[in-house]
This record gives C-alpha cells, structure tokens and sequence, in this order.
C-alpha cells in the first residue's frame, strides 16, 4: 500500500535534469583554487568546495626523509600537541572536543603536519590553536618521556602489520638514507633520543618557506587574515637551514620471516611529483597493469588489467605506486601461498614486459578511467590537503584533481610504454616476507 | 571598585592586605621562617616536606625530570642518615636560601589546574553564548 504511493509521487515529479556539455572529467563542477603568501613567508594554498565542513592543517615540509636522528620526526609527532605556557593541554584538547572538531597530527616520509577538520565557523578558533601548538616554546621532561610508550606502542602495531612493513622495507632498499628512513621509531632509537633532538630538527626544519597552512573548505582572505594575525610575536626563521641531499635509487633484496600468508613486493624506480607529466603517466601504468578492487566481491586480483592473467588461485597480485618530491617507487605486490609466489611473480614481471611493449588503446582508455578515480578517491579529506601541501612546499603550486585528470587524459600509449621501459632498466627491490623456507630468492624469479 | 567580603569596605582592606603581603617586611619575615624551620639543617628543600601520600602529589612527583627524582631521593637518605644520627648539617654544608627554590609546586599547580580544567568541561552542556556570537565565517 505504502510502496504503491511512493510510485506515484515519483512519476508525477519532473525528473532533475544535468547539462552535460563535454567530456566528464574536465568539465566537472570545480573547487575554487588560493595559493598565496603570509607577511612572514608562510604560503597559504585553500582549496574551497563550499560545503558546510572546513579541514585546515598547517604542514612542515619535515618528516622522516630529513631526521638527523633516527626516529625523531615520529617522536616529535606524537609530541607536537603540549601545554602552553601558562596553560594546560587538557584545555587544548577539551576546547577542539567542545566544538566537536577533530585534532589531529600526522607523519610521512616528507612532511609533518598538525590538522582539524571542523565547521566554517570555527576557523578563528582552529587557526591560532593550530599555529600555537606547532610554534609552542615550552616542552617539559615528563612530556617527553611520556610520548614514548605512545611510540613504541605505534611503531610496533604498524610493524605488526604485513603489508605496512613490508613498504617501509622496501623504501629502506630503494633509497638507503633519505626517504629510506624508517617511518617507525624504533624502541632502541627511541631510547636514545633527547629533547635537544626534537629542538634541533624544529630548528632545522620549522622554517617559514617550508610551512604550508592548507584549507579545504575554508575561505581564503579570512585564513590569511587570521593567520598574519596567529604568527604575530612568533618568531619563524625564513629559508631552511638545512641540506636535503637528493635522492638516489639503490636497490636490493630482503627476507624477513613471518607466519600466516606471504607478501612479496618487488619494486623499481619511478617519477616524483616535480614532472607532473611522468607522475600523470606512472598513475595511468599503474591502471593499466592493476585492475583490482574496483568491484566489491569481485577477485582480487581484477578481471581487467594485464595482472589480472598472472594471479593464482589463492594468491593476489596489485601494483603500487608512490610518489615523492624527487624520486618515486612503483612496484607490485603479491600476497598469499609461498608456493605460487615464484610464478605468480614472473607472470607477473612478463606483463609488465608487455606494457613496455605496447598498450592497446582499448587498454589504455580504460586505465585512464580507472587512473583519475583512483586519484579523486585517494584525495579524502586527510589525505586532500597532505597532498596540496606537499604539492605547495616541492612545486611552488598545486593542481586540483581536474587539472591532474586533465593531465592524465594527455598521457598516450607511447608515454605508459617508455616509463615501463624505465621500470624495467632499474633494479628491484625485492622483500619476500612469510615462510622464507619456500619464498624464492629475487634473482630466481 | 567593589569585593565580595565586606563590599566597598572590604575592597580596602583587601587591598591593603595584599600590599603588605608584598612587602619588604613580609619578605623578610618569610625567609626568617623559611631558615627556622629547620629543614635546611637535615640538607632537605622546603618543598621535600609536602606531604606525598595521595593521587595528586604521586602524579605531580611521575612528572619531575629523572635528575631531579634522583636528587630528592639522595637528599631524603641524607636526611634519614642524619635523623639516625642524631647530627644535623654544618652551615656552609645546608641548602643555602637561594637553591631553596620550589620544584614541585609548580608541577603541583600544573596537575590541579588539570583536574580543575577537567572536571569545569565535564560540567559544560553547551558551548557558552559569547563563544558562538564570535564565530561567524564565510
């Protein structure tokens, strides 16, 4: 009785019309794009889709990559929200919990960053709060002594999960020193870490040309007001006081033992983000060779895809790929029986042998679909304004999804072919982990 | 300019009451009691007599810095080898007044305001008026 209703009110509304005038991606609805600079040199990038909620994070462009110490960037994280002076933390947290805001910091290889996603109008709450955490002058001993067990608990979850260490593995292979620096502090790096660590690489890193204050959501003239206003009496040192030695692509292979299902990851060297052209085109390889996950309950390994053919039953393979400010990994990922490993891994490497053939353009128009999802759905909102910010401090600038997409659409079979080539001519990094008794060797495959 | 306690009368005695706290006199008199009371002379600081016995204290204590654990540990033995003893300290051996300083009534103060803190946002229902009227962004 009730669903007949509901039919006939449908049927008598007009249907909501959309005028499509071109091709989806580039003439979809787009955010309005800021990039500005504060009076002290701090740029200011908003991205405002104008929707009731606002995240802001102010980034450093400091993380694991610029340590002097090992473990330092993950400590300084977990410590980054303490008492001011003359006031105590719970004040910080209970203010951001009243207004039902989030607080919350992050560490990546690159970056560091203090953020709270929160309603528009709490901006002039947020802005000094977040400015005055990240600039606070005072860090008490038991502070510091007690961000270490958080730590170690942290560092020894994110071991405890296969695939996380099995990434950070593989970067320690990659690239040595550097963006090969471990994202977990260890328990033994940990212990010999001192305040005047933490101070030191503040001092090195918290520099005004390497702070981003990034907003999604939030109006640009009212930020940069309140921010000149939040970094007065705030001493910032202008330009970096620091080296970055650039990166170089190493190599090599890793066993490490493990129960339960085998992960293998074998990586090679890819672009960074300064070439938004190969960063564009190792998106849409990526595609081309991963086709899983696009459906739910459908197999793990895709059915489209060049990977698709190399996976076993039982055993899965993907690709993956991340990009830096000067050097990226691209690589696959096989998980599952120890027995299938070797061959699915060789089937695997042939299909990449095949791309850097030729791509059909069958191939290639679905991969650049799947490339420009696969990129607006990584853009969350966390992980949206990590990424201008990151985009900011290496390039100066930042694209919005639609500009990447635009990119993406450019990219043509010869470009997927050559940075296959490129894959290839690197050396692996391969880290085998689980029953190292049946994983193979990386020169056996 | 008004006090709760006695009205316009009572802000002047506040007043004056807190000027005379502040005194050279009082000063004075503070250090005299500070040196009789007797702790220097058992090599102890005025804030190793604070009674530690409680949940407050015990966390304020978690938060002194190692060095100064290991310090008031070193001055309590003293202290209790001396009582044995029956011996009090030299004067050039005491604490003189100007390392007397307080150490853990800062961390004492910093753990109330904590719990203060806490326990008024536990009370709060809804964000207080002047907060939101302040709030407007575009």
């Amino acid at each position: 009785m009730i669903r007949s209703l509901q039919t006939r009110a449908f049927a008598s509304a007009s249907p909501i019309t959309y005028k499509r005038v071109g091709d989806q991606a580039a003439t979809a609805p787009a955010a309005v794009k800021s990039l500005t600079q504060a009076a002290n040199g701090v740029r200011i990038a908003t991205l405002d889709g104008r929707g009731p909620v606002s995240s802001l994070a102010v980034v450093v462009g400091a993380g694991a990559r610029h340590e002097a110490a090992a473990g330092a960037a993950h400590l300084l994280k977990a410590s980054l929200v303490r008492a001011r002076p003359g006031d105590n933390v719970v004040r910080t947290v209970r203010e951001f919990e009243l207004r039902g805001n989030t607080l919350f910091t992050a560490a990546a290889r690159e970056h560091t960053l203090i953020a709270s996603s929160f309603l528009r109008d709490d901006l002039v709450d947020v802005v000094p709060a977040l400015i005055g955490q990240l600039f606070n002058p005072s860090f008490q001993p038991y502070e510091f002594l007690d961000a270490i067990p958080g730590v170690e608990a942290e560092t020894a979850a994110a071991l405890a999960d296969a695939p996380t260490r099995v990434l950070d593995t593989v970067h320690q292979l990659a690239f040595r020193r550097g963006l090969g620096n471990s994202l977990f502090a260890s328990p033994e790096a940990l212990h010999h870490l001192k305040r005047a660590d933490l101070q030191a690489f503040a001092a090195a890193n918290f520099t005004a040309d390497n702070i981003a204050v990034v907003g999604s959501g939030v109006s640009h003239d009212e930020l940069e007001a309140l921010v000149n206003a939040s970094f007065e009496g705030v001493a910032v040192p202008s330009t970096a006081a620091r080296s970055v030695a650039p990166s170089a692509y190493y190599g090599g292979e890793a066993r490490i033992a493990g129960s339960g299902a085998s992960h293998v990851a074998i990586a090679f060297k890819s672009s960074g983000i300064s070439n938004a052209k190969a960063h564009a085109t190792a998106l849409v390889l990526r595609a081309v060779l991963d086709g899983s996950h696009r459906v739910k309950w459908g197999q793990s390994s895709g059915a489209t895809g060049l990977l698709a053919k190399a996976a076993a039953n039982g055993t899965t393979v993907s690709a993956f790929q991340n990009s830096y400010s000067d050097a990226g990994l691209f690589g696959l990922y096989i998980q599952g029986n120890a027995s299938n490993v070797k061959s699915v891994a060789q089937k695997s490497i042939e299909a990449v042998k095949s791309a850097a053939s030729s791509v059909s353009d069958a191939a290639l128009t679905r991969a650049k679909k799947v490339a420009i999802v696969d990129y607006e759905l990584s853009q969350t909102r966390d992980e949206l304004v990590a990424d201008i910010a990151r985009q900011v401090l290496t390039l100066g600038s930042f694209a919005t999804s639609a500009e990447v997409a635009q990119e993406i659409s450019k990219v043509s079979a010869q470009d997927v072919a050559q940075a296959a080539q490129a894959l290839l001519a690197s050396k692996a990094s391969v880290v085998s982990y689980g029953n190292l008794n049946k994983l193979p060797y990386a020169d056996e495959l | 300019m008004a006090s709760s306690i006695g009205g316009f009368v009572g802000s002047g005695l506040l007043t004056s009451l807190r000027t005379f706290r502040a005194s050279n006199a009082m000063t004075a008199f503070n250090n005299w009691h500070a040196s009789a009371m007797g702790h220097r002379a058992f090599g102890l600081k005025e804030d190793d007599l604070i009674p530690d016995e409680g949940p407050l204290i015990q966390e304020a204590l978690r938060r002194l810095s190692p060095a100064e654990r290991e310090a008031r540990l070193f001055r309590f033995r003293r202290a209790f080898a001396l009582s044995t003893s029956q011996t009090e300290l030299e004067l050039q051996d005491q604490i003189p007044a100007s390392q007397d300083t307080p150490y853990l009534r800062p961390l004492i103060d910093i753990v109330e305001a904590e719990i203060a803190t806490k326990e008024n946002f536990d009370l709060l229902t809804t964000i207080p008026e002047q907060l939101k009227r302040r709030n407007r962004s575009t």
